[in-house]
């Protein structure tokens, strides 16, 4: 799930070097999701341009236990 | 036949005394104490035997002189000669020995070993004349490796080693030291040898070589005693890790070990633990978890002025929110994190003064932890300000352990400091991130629901489902008051299982307990359930004890 998000995020960044950069140094982290809060994440699965309606279920894949790299 | 009847009868009767005559002059004890000597009745001839014609000899504690007038004695005269042969085996490794009994009850020596007076005849072998040339070839033939091979042909050397009896014949040992040059490399590469660990042999054969006094008894060629020294000085096999620190040097005058009593912080613990790699070894955990300590705890000040014997205090508080302390409980508590992880240490006997130390050993580590006291050599500063590390080092002989270790530490040390790199550079760039953010707020209903659904699908048993709810907790509820995680033991009758409690103040208070020993994993409970609950005294807390709507109410009523 990450890895589609890292693609998803390296075909933005052109579009907006800035805001996709930081995407992109949270996405090198495999356990990003597990650091940041519940608000920022899902205003990042936004703006890596999940549809409204996915963004719940796609959250709670990335916290899943399978996820978590201890 | 006694041995002193072998050589008495051949004896200058002017000269030495028998021991019987020592018996009838001087006593029993001066008969037992010269059993094995030669005891000579004129003080000038012992004087021209301790000082005259002296030639300089190698000995096993470094040059000795002796007499070259006693050495050329020993093998003119045919009563010494045959005292020399009679002698040349005893355990003790001297091969002779001269004594003159003064004021009738001291009794003073000239003590030759197998290879001094080996080295010595070799010394002056071009004044020898024919008749003792050959009484030389004959005891050069005792003293060989031929000879100690018969000597030990049917013997087994037995060495303890880490509690465990190790029986070697000690023609295999001998023949680790005389066999070729290509068979003593493989010996050396290969972990098994004659069916023992390469370890194993090398250990045996060095106990061997000095429980039964070897080299003094025996005069080897210089290539199987290069072989031997380059063995005994761990540099082609290092094995002197084994049997090190077998004894803990901790206990107190009552006979309790120190680290034991002690108890960790849950909160330190957890901390070392937080970005451990799982696959790290013994070693690289113990090395880790120094790092870690160091960059942790600060010098407790008031410890220059303290006693240092009885600077011991209290160490179960210390960790990320008590972290002060004094050297000598630095020492103490990583001793205890050692126990942990199953390392054996030791610590010095001086270890009540300030130079002592601990030492521990991991594989074929050796590694010792001096005190912080020289502010030049302090790891709780050095490695706050990525300095070299001073205070743990590896104490191994051997050179390619010693640089083994080194690249070890190092690259412990680079990760975590790439580690906390990473980790600011996250920080930083996530608050850059949220500054331009404006956040949608997620209702309070629809979090709980994210948590309750992955802990209930989540297959972890055990107290591994701690570490994962409390992360995922903190990713959802960061810092909001409404909602608390608790986590703690509860005892039945199979013993301790963890239970985590889930409380939440909304319009009122609700709870949720998690077991994944229950069918149904998480099971709402009422405020009464709850209640009841918390005042059974079978449960353990695993930090955090606050359960909303229970116990803060009970702590105000208390400061109440």
């Amino acid at each position: 799930m990450i890895d589609s998000l890292r693609e998803q995020c390296s075909l933005l960044i052109k579009s907006d070097s800035q805001k996709y950069s930081k995407i992109a140094t949270f996405l090198e982290n495999d356990n990003c999701f597990f650091e940041i809060d519940m608000e920022t994440s899902y205003a990042i699965l936004s703006d890596l341009l999940v549809k409204e309606e996915d963004i719940a279920r796609v959250y709670q894949a990335l916290i899943r236990v399978e996820n978590f790299r201890p | 036949m006694s041995k002193n009847e072998l050589y008495e009868p051949f004896l200058s009767k002017e000269k030495f005394y028998t021991l019987d005559e020592l018996a009838n002059i001087y006593g029993e004890y001066i008969r037992r104490n010269c059993a094995i000597s030669l005891v000579l009745k004129d003080e000038e001839t012992f004087t021209k035997y301790k000082n005259e014609d002296l030639i300089e000899i190698s000995s096993g504690e470094g040059v000795k002189s002796v007499s070259s007038k006693l050495i050329q004695d020993i093998l003119s005269d045919s009563g010494m000669y045959k005292y020399l042969q009679t002698n040349l085996d005893n355990r003790l490794g001297i091969a002779a020995r001269f004594d003159y009994i003064f004021d009738s009850d001291t009794i003073v020596s000239i003590k030759l070993t197998r290879y001094e007076i080996m080295e010595a005849f070799t010394k002056i072998s071009d004044k020898l004349n024919q008749k003792e040339k050959m009484r030389l070839a004959v005891i050069k033939n005792s003293l060989d490796l031929f000879s100690c091979e018969q000597r030990y042909s049917n013997y087994t050397h037995t060495s303890y080693i880490d509690d465990e009896k190790i029986e070697i014949p000690a023609s295999i040992l001998l023949q680790i030291l005389t066999m070729d040059e290509q068979s003593f490399a493989s010996f050396i590469n290969n972990p098994v040898s004659f069916g023992y660990k390469r370890k194993h042999l090398a250990y045996v054969l060095i106990d061997f070589i000095e429980k039964e006094r070897i080299r003094a008894k025996y005069v080897f060629p210089e290539k199987v005693y290069m072989r031997y020294k380059s063995l005994a000085n761990y540099q082609l096999i290092d094995f002197e890790a084994l049997n090190k620190n077998s004894i803990r040097n901790d206990y107190t005058e009552e006979g309790k070990s120190i680290v034991d009593v002690l108890t960790i912080n849950d909160e330190l613990l957890e901390y070392l633990d937080k970005e451990i790699d799982k696959t790290y070894s013994t070693l690289e955990k113990s090395l880790y978890y120094y790092i870690k300590l160091c960059e942790l705890f600060t010098s407790d000040p008031n410890f220059y002025t303290q006693d240092y014997a009885s600077s011991r205090s209290d160490v179960s508080t210390k960790g990320p929110n008590d972290a002060q302390i004094t050297p000598k409980d630095f020492i103490f508590l990583y001793a205890k994190l050692l126990d942990h992880l199953g390392v054996v240490y030791s610590f010095d006997p001086l270890f009540d003064r300030r130079e002592g130390y601990l030492s521990f050993r991991c594989g074929e580590f050796l590694m010792e932890l001096t005190s912080f006291d020289a502010i030049a050599k302090n790891d709780l500063a050095n490695i706050k300000v990525n300095d070299e590390i001073a205070n743990l080092t590896c104490i191994n002989k051997n050179a390619a352990t010693k640089q083994k270790f080194s690249e070890k530490i190092n690259q412990i040390y680079a990760s975590i400091k790439t580690k906390h790199e990473n980790a600011k550079r996250f920080s930083e760039t996530l608050a850059e991130y949220q500054s331009n953010l404006s956040k949608r707020p997620i209702p309070l209903k629809e979090k709980v629901f994210t948590l309750l659904k992955e802990i209930c699908r989540s297959n972890l048993t055990g107290v591994d489902i701690f570490a994962y709810e409390k992360k995922v907790f903190s990713a959802i509820f960061a810092n909001d008051k409404r909602i608390k995680i608790t986590f703690m033991y509860i005892e039945n009758e199979s013993g301790l299982h963890p239970v985590t409690v889930i409380s939440i103040k909304d319009t009122g208070y609700q709870y949720f307990v998690v077991d994944q020993t229950s069918p149904e994993i998480i099971k709402p409970i009422s405020y009464q359930s709850m209640q009841k609950m918390v005042e059974r005294n079978d449960i353990h807390y695993i930090g955090d004890q606050t359960i909303l709507g229970i116990t803060d109410i009970k702590e105000r009523e208390k400061t109440l």
